[in-house]
């Protein structure tokens, strides 16, 4: 398998460091806790661009990626809804907190398969929030147009789960297709997220 | 001219241009977390020249006393002394001019600047290098306290004094060398043992040596975390800092736990990237 060239690597570092300008920046102003989630999520995309420009592909396999993976939906999520409904934002929160503490106790007693169950749970969840949220509140208008791009980033993370897992479970069709583009995804994700966060709010 | 740039190519790889570079950053860092670098432009090109002639020096001095060293070694016998592509006395003239330069330039600055330039110099080149890097695997401790030497002494030249600011920048350095090199100790363990250079993966083995990192990247995270707050860096540049510290400590972790070759690696080069990023937070993290 071939390395990533330099215009990919190119890409990853954009990445990391439009991760890391949200964290810093693009989040000022909200409310401790949407902070908290938003810089755990933008952290994951940040760390994980950073590890793929380290460790190349191999990362893709490497199961700290596949939990980066797995907080980066999940605490984007959160800190939608703790942004946006924040008065209902506890139910979400107690529920990914219980869908955690099961991960856990799956992963440790239950074994794998358990474990796989609750993770798709949790990604399913948080991948409605984060497609659906957006296109909703366009809709109904607490939000402008540009919010839009918030829910076009959702879907690609979606996407990316889903090839991962599928990566994990070895079919071939999925990994080559995924692994040449993950630089283009995360980058495309992250633009997304940034530019829908800058300018779609009401 | 064609003279001079062969010269010029030959002789520049003794410097180890990287190295030298990333220490430098983090003496600017100490200089620019205290002061303007636009307001202070002609004593910080002043503080750049002194610190990249002594940096230079030492590591030129080094390349002299590990030649030997450097021949058993397969990593480092394409190095220019044990080459045989720079003479030992052009060597010796080059680093002793540097040092020398370097060193005067640092006291003519400001005597505390040079003291502590002097320093770093002298526990690189005599404590670490000559006394210590044969005899004992804690040679890496006196490593990292002279690579703490240049952001103390950035900070000093800026402030006129020391500060536990500048302290606590000093530990981050001499805490995150652990990570950077027993990370390189354990990656090539045979090349250290053939040349019969005690390492903490040779003495202890290799998992001692990833708890030690392991603990290492906490205490450079939170030495390097209480020197932004005292810096107060910007709310949002604290949690990048956080975020690049829980990244360098997970992967410190996850090869503490799931050891390979190439997550050894990994945290050698993620080191690398936390510190460069740290330097740029320190430096710039205050402006918002």
């Amino acid at each position: 398998m071939r390395g990533f060239s330099v215009a990919d690597r190119t890409l990853l570092l954009a990445t990391a460091l439009l991760a890391g300008y949200q964290v810093a920046v693009g989040i000022e102003g909200l409310s401790n806790l949407a902070v908290v989630f938003y810089s755990i999520g933008f952290g994951a995309l940040m760390i994980a661009a950073l590890m793929l420009i380290i460790l190349d592909r191999e990362a893709l396999g490497h199961s700290s990626v596949m939990l980066l993976a797995t907080l980066l939906p999940i605490f984007l999520a959160l800190g939608m809804i703790t942004e946006r409904v924040a008065r209902s934002s506890y139910v979400f929160i107690l529920f990914a907190a219980v869908g955690f503490a099961s991960l856990v106790i799956a992963r440790l007693w239950l074994g794998a398969a358990a474990a796989r169950v609750v993770l798709i749970s949790l990604h399913t969840l948080s991948g409605f929030i984060i497609v659906g949220f957006p296109f909703f509140s366009v809709l109904t208008g607490t939000a402008s147009f540009a919010y839009v791009f918030v829910g076009i980033g959702g879907a690609i993370i979606s996407f990316v789960g889903s090839a991962l897992a599928f990566q994990r479970m070895s079919i071939d069709a999925c990994e080559a297709l995924f692994t040449k583009r993950i630089p283009w995804l995360l980058f495309i994700i992250t633009v997304c997220f940034t530019a829908g966060m800058a300018w779609g709010a009401v | 001219m064609p003279g001079l740039r062969q010269n010029t190519k030959r002789l520049f790889p003794l410097i180890k241009y990287l190295q030298t570079s990333l220490l430098l950053t983090t003496g600017l860092a100490g200089f620019m977390s205290a002061r303007c670098p636009v307001l202070n432009l002609g004593l910080m090109s002043e503080l750049t020249l002194s610190l990249f002639l002594a940096i230079s020096g030492s590591t030129v001095l080094n390349m002299i006393f590990d030649r030997d060293i450097d021949a058993r070694m397969e990593r480092t016998r394409k190095r220019p002394i044990p080459s045989g592509c720079v003479s030992l006395r052009e060597a010796w003239i080059l680093g002793c001019v540097l040092s020398a330069a370097g060193i005067a330039w640092a006291f003519k600055l400001n005597l505390l600047y040079g003291v502590i330039v002097f320093a770093g110099l002298f526990f690189d080149v005599a404590v670490y290098t000559i006394w210590l890097k044969r005899r004992t695997a804690w040679s890496v401790v006196w490593g990292g306290i002279s690579g703490g030497m240049p952001i103390l002494a950035g900070r000093a030249l800026a402030l006129g004094a020391i500060d536990w600011i500048g302290v606590a920048l000093m530990f981050a350095v001499l805490f995150w060398i652990p990570t950077h090199i027993m990370t390189f100790n354990i990656r090539h363990k045979e090349d250290y043992a053939r040349a019969g250079i005690p390492t903490f993966s040779s003495a202890y083995g290799d998992q001692v040596t990833r708890f030690v990192i392991a603990l290492s990247s906490v205490l450079a995270a939170v030495s390097m975390g209480s020197a932004a707050y005292g810096i107060q860096i910007t709310w949002g540049s604290l949690r990048v800092l956080a975020i690049l510290s829980i990244g360098l400590f997970s992967l410190a972790v996850c090869s503490l736990r799931q050891p390979s070759w190439k997550l050894n690696f990994g945290l050698f080069k993620y080191a690398s990237i936390y510190m460069l990023g740290s330097m740029l937070l320190m430096s710039f993290g205050a402006i918002g």
